[in-house]
């Protein structure tokens, strides 16, 4: 599957050439940095073009009251030819005239804005401009534009907009926030409660394969709360995480989650029916061996398994090497030549950090 | 139209040479299919704002608007 980072970036891509990502897809095979720096060329070669003649109007609308400017702006220009003058009109002003525009018409505006642009300006608005615009930005599905306003926007602002987005609204903003630290920051921000809604709206809305890679993005503490907050969810939301690593194959995604849970929670989720289908077992021990930074997540995982469900470890991993059986048998972590007991964890290595 | 081709047509549809990763990851089809995407863009974002533009001078009175598109767009 690719990986979370790349396909947001061709949605990017997609958005500034205004077509669907599917048409784009063969971009999918390149790295995520060069489509970055792609997204970047797009944007200068898109917003910097006609710059000369939007400064003249600009510079005549500088001359106008606030509000006949606005008024002018949403009732004769239009929202994309008031966006592009946004684009090079003084910071200052442009939050001037984006503050007396309905919230529709601004959601519209931050649309046909240059991404660059649009963030300094609504990072600036006034929380309740905002709150009425991330709502406008919900109701259209936007989330790219949303993520993008993410790191721009203060906390408090955030705080305001966030009860108006449903928990699905902001686990797909959350899967397209560039930035690891702001995505930690509004996870804080958010608080367990509507985390905790988001695990269920992975669940709900079969979104389980990249969540499980946000996850796998995040710091180790991080992913652990998380872990955590997914192992208190009901077991048909833990299996839906199992039955979504197999159905896709992304067991190196499931075990840095595994990895972090503690170990009653370890316990449940290796009572779970889902865990133990054999597909579900085979794909996490193959990736465990795969990937040995992954190891130490399998070793906990096995005790807690019913005797049967042990058996079946044994054999797959008998079957990719007598090694690994008698790893598993010993509980040894095999780059460590020792016991590995959760939370010792080789430095450089940690299984948090795999994924 | 060759690889070399489709690559040159997408640095002149992005004014700039293409991150090397790209050009390596795409065939000559994709890098011809990417140019043309982005020179479509281009055309389709200059003709919406030059209707744009048209529309906003439909409010002004017709003696106004030649002068006025003249002072604004030079």
């Amino acid at each position: 599957m690719t990986p979370l980072d790349v396909r947001a970036e061709v949605e990017r891509i997609a958005r500034l050439l205004d077509i669907e990502p599917a048409r784009v897809t063969y971009l999918e095979s390149a790295p995520a940095a060069d489509l970055r720096k792609l997204r970047n060329q797009l944007s200068d070669i898109l917003y910097d073009g006609d710059s000369a003649s939007l400064r003249r109007v600009a510079a005549g609308a500088k001359f106008l009251p606030a509000p006949l400017a606005a008024s002018i702006g949403q009732h004769v220009f239009g929202a994309l030819l008031c966006a592009r003058v946004a684009g090079v009109l003084e910071v200052g002003r442009a939050v001037e005239l984006a503050q007396r525009v309905p919230p529709e018409f601004l959601a519209e505006i931050a649309r046909h804005m240059d991404p660059r642009r649009a963030n300094v300006v609504i990072g600036r608005l006034p929380t309740d401009r905002v709150v009425h615009a991330a709502a406008a930005l919900a109701k259209r599905r936007d989330f790219v534009a949303m993520a993008a306003f993410v790191e721009h926007l203060s906390d408090d602002a955030i705080l305001a907009a966030a009860p108006l987005l449903d928990d699905e609204t902001l686990l797909r903003i959350a899967f397209y926030v560039e930035s690891r630290k702001r995505l930690e920051e509004l996870l804080t921000l958010l608080g367990d409660e509507r985390v905790a809604g988001m695990v269920r709206a992975a669940h709900e809305h079969s979104l389980w394969p990249d969540a499980l890679e946000l996850v796998g993005n995040l710091g180790p503490k991080r992913r652990r709360h998380i872990a955590a907050l997914a192992a208190a969810e009901s077991d048909e939301v833990l299996s839906g995480i199992a039955r979504a690593a197999t159905e896709h194959g992304l067991f190196e995604r499931l075990l840095p989650l595994v990895a972090a849970m503690g170990e009653d929670e370890l316990r449940r989720f290796a009572k779970l029916s889902a865990v133990q289908a054999k597909a579900t077992l085979t794909g996490i021990v193959r990736a465990a061996a795969a990937q040995e930074d992954l190891w130490p997540a399998l070793v906990p995982l096995v005790p807690s398994l019913p005797a049967k469900a042990q058996r079946h470890v044994e054999a797959v991993a008998a079957e990719i090497g007598p090694e690994h059986a008698a790893r598993l048998r010993e509980g040894s972590d095999p780059l460590e030549g020792g016991r590995c007991a959760r939370g010792q964890v080789r430095e450089g290595s940690d299984p948090l950090e795999g994924g | 139209m060759g690889r070399d081709g489709a690559a040159r047509e997408l640095r002149d549809a992005l004014g700039k040479t293409p991150p090397k990763g790209l050009a390596g990851a795409l065939s000559e089809e994709q890098l011809a299919d990417l140019a043309r995407a982005v020179s479509a863009a281009r055309e389709r974002q200059s003709a919406e704002l030059r209707a744009a533009i048209d529309g906003a001078f439909d409010g002004v009175p017709r003696l106004l608007r030649g002068p006025l598109r003249k002072v604004l767009l030079g």
